[in-house]
């Protein structure tokens, strides 16, 4: 285990290691692990450009519910738009795999944010996740993100159980579970690939995820235009708005208990957020890229920060939804962007009955069971910086979307 | 095999309700295509029923020579009407979700010897499959559903 600071691992210029570290310490966050953070060799602090601070500390613990793992989580304040009215949320879940902002409705609750309406009605939103769904009101937020901040933006709060948005459609409940309040996080802190959560339903009502709502409660699915949709919240910043980079250190066998690491606004904008060596993997229109394992071809495949461990087929022993190999494996996988660059990945995949019930950080993975999917959850960020360009956003390296490491 | 494939369209048609386990599911969609697939030797009969929905995704559900649905699959840019789509087995899938551990939980994978579901992929790209292991066709292996 690295005693070095987790941001500096990836980043290239001593400069910007350096003054990462006296950021670092500044903030009192530890790095590395939990180990201590080592001193800040004298060093010229480089002038960043914007006052704004734009790197938000990432911590994996537990949770809130005490059963999280692989769960990466950051503080996200949210205010009545233009107005100094505010609640700070912790435990929200880092999610690349998702776009825009979700919090469980009692923490935000009390703020009585703008309803965002469709004609009159005020919106609903079903929101679907692979595993089960959410439900709640879109509303408007100002949206803080360290010293960064979006305003006006749409929002969803997850499990509001006030009138009009008491009662789940049933176009909603019939794909899956409702996650409800119970997520086992306090939100959701989409910042994948794309600007807004759903471009389909800009066009059609058809896809069952936002509902315009009478008072009486019932809900009826509509299309929703792009401005009022459950926004990124970092693409819709006024600088360091065209990706993030989430950086986290490495995870030794066993696990730890504690990670800390950071999400950094903005791609190639400021001296903390270059792209240095990064190998850019550009995606198609889905946001997938290719993945070739043991010989075999998945083309659904994505980094996602938000599942707890890596995805994919193999005859590994099973448990209970999780790998758990009688010794730690080595693995390779090789990833191919859509434009066709191409490289391996390693990845090791150790037994999940090994892991303690106080890791909060560990290498692990299961089967999905598809013939497309390959899931590079989020051990795979462990070790490494890993870019999210936004699609549409320019960068230093050609436009978003794609993934770069 | 025209008379099969018959057989099971005009069991589609004709469904209310059913899907996994019963007749082909009434999910308001446009045939995309129907599929015959003939039996050989230790192979049996079976069709391949596509459809593509309204929301752009695509669902198969393979039927049997007597009608029966015994295996389904999804993949697009939104979720089906898994209720539909599942009948009877949707209840199993959402009990097991809810009894998995939380934070991060991106996929579902239950393995029963009765039943499988599995569902994956992201916001705005989903894919799953299920099947019903008892009721595959003599020769019919899960990795044959698209």
């Amino acid at each position: 285990m690295s005693a070095r600071p987790a941001g500096c691992r990836r980043l290239s210029t001593p400069d910007v290691c350096s003054w990462l570290a006296l950021w670092v310490l500044a903030t009192l966050s530890g790095c590395g692990g939990g180990g201590p953070a080592e001193p800040a060799t004298p060093a010229p602090v480089p002038i960043v450009t914007s006052p704004a601070a734009n790197t938000l500390a990432v911590t994996l613990d537990r949770g809130p519910d005490g059963t999280a793992l692989n769960a990466p989580f950051v503080s996200v304040t949210v205010c009545v738009p233009g107005t100094a009215t505010c609640q700070t949320v912790d435990h929200v879940l880092v999610d690349t795999g998702s776009n825009g902002l979700r919090l469980v409705a009692s923490f935000a609750q009390a703020l009585s944010l703008p309803a965002v309406t469709s004609g009159a009605l005020p919106v609903g939103e079903c929101a679907q996740f692979a595993s089960g769904f959410v439900w709640g009101s879109v509303r408007r937020a100002d949206v803080k993100l360290a010293g960064e901040m979006a305003s006006n933006i749409p929002i969803q709060l997850v499990g509001e159980r006030t009138a009009p948005y008491t009662a789940v459609p049933p176009a909603c409940s019939n794909t899956g579970a409702n996650f409800g309040a119970n997520l086992g996080v306090n939100g959701i802190l989409g910042i994948g690939l794309f600007n807004q959560d759903c471009p389909g339903c800009a066009v059609s009502a058809a896809t069952g995820v936002y509902f315009g709502c009478v008072a009486s409660g019932a809900c009826s699915a509509i299309s929703m235009p792009l401005a009022s949709q459950v926004a990124n919240p970092v693409a819709a910043f006024a600088a360091d708005n065209n990706g993030v980079a989430l950086t986290l250190p490495d995870v030794p066998l066993g696990g730890v208990s504690t990670l800390s690491g950071s999400l950094t606004f903005g791609i190639g904008t400021q001296s903390n957020n270059q792209l240095g060596t990064a190998t850019v993997y550009t995606t198609n229109s889905q946001g997938n890229f290719t993945t070739v394992y043991k010989g075999i071809t998945y083309d659904a495949s994505f980094l996602d920060s938000g599942s707890n461990g890596i995805f994919f087929r193999d005859s590994i022993p099973n448990c209970s939804g999780f790998y758990c190999p009688s010794t730690p494996l080595s693995l390779s996988a090789v990833n191919t962007s859509a434009a066709g660059v191409s490289a391996s990945v390693n990845f090791t995949i150790e037994n999940i009955q090994g892991i303690s019930r106080s890791v909060s950080a560990a290498n692990v993975g299961g089967d999905v069971g598809l013939a497309h999917t390959f899931d590079w959850g989020l051990p795979f960020f462990f070790g490494r910086t890993v870019f999210v360009a936004f699609s549409g956003a320019q960068t230093p390296k050609g436009p978003g979307p794609y993934w770069a490491y | 095999m025209k008379a099969l494939l018959a057989a099971a369209l005009a069991v589609w048609m004709s469904s209310s309700w059913a899907a996994l386990g019963g007749a082909p599911a009434n999910l308001g969609p446009r045939v995309l295509a129907a599929q015959a697939h003939t039996g050989s030797t230790g192979r049996a009969p079976y069709s391949d029923l596509e459809k593509k929905l309204e929301s752009g995704t695509v669902v198969h559900e393979y039927v049997d020579g007597a009608g029966t649905v015994f295996a389904v699959s999804w993949a697009g840019p939104f979720l089906p009407d898994l209720k539909e789509l599942l009948g009877e087995h949707f209840d199993a899938m959402v009990a097991h979700a809810n009894s998995t551990a939380r934070a991060g939980r991106s996929q579902l994978a239950l393995e029963r010897s009765d039943l499988v579901i599995v569902s994956g992929g992201h916001m705005g790209a989903f894919e799953g499959r299920a099947w019903l292991p008892a009721r595959l066709p003599a020769g019919f292996n899960p990795g044959d559903i698209k």
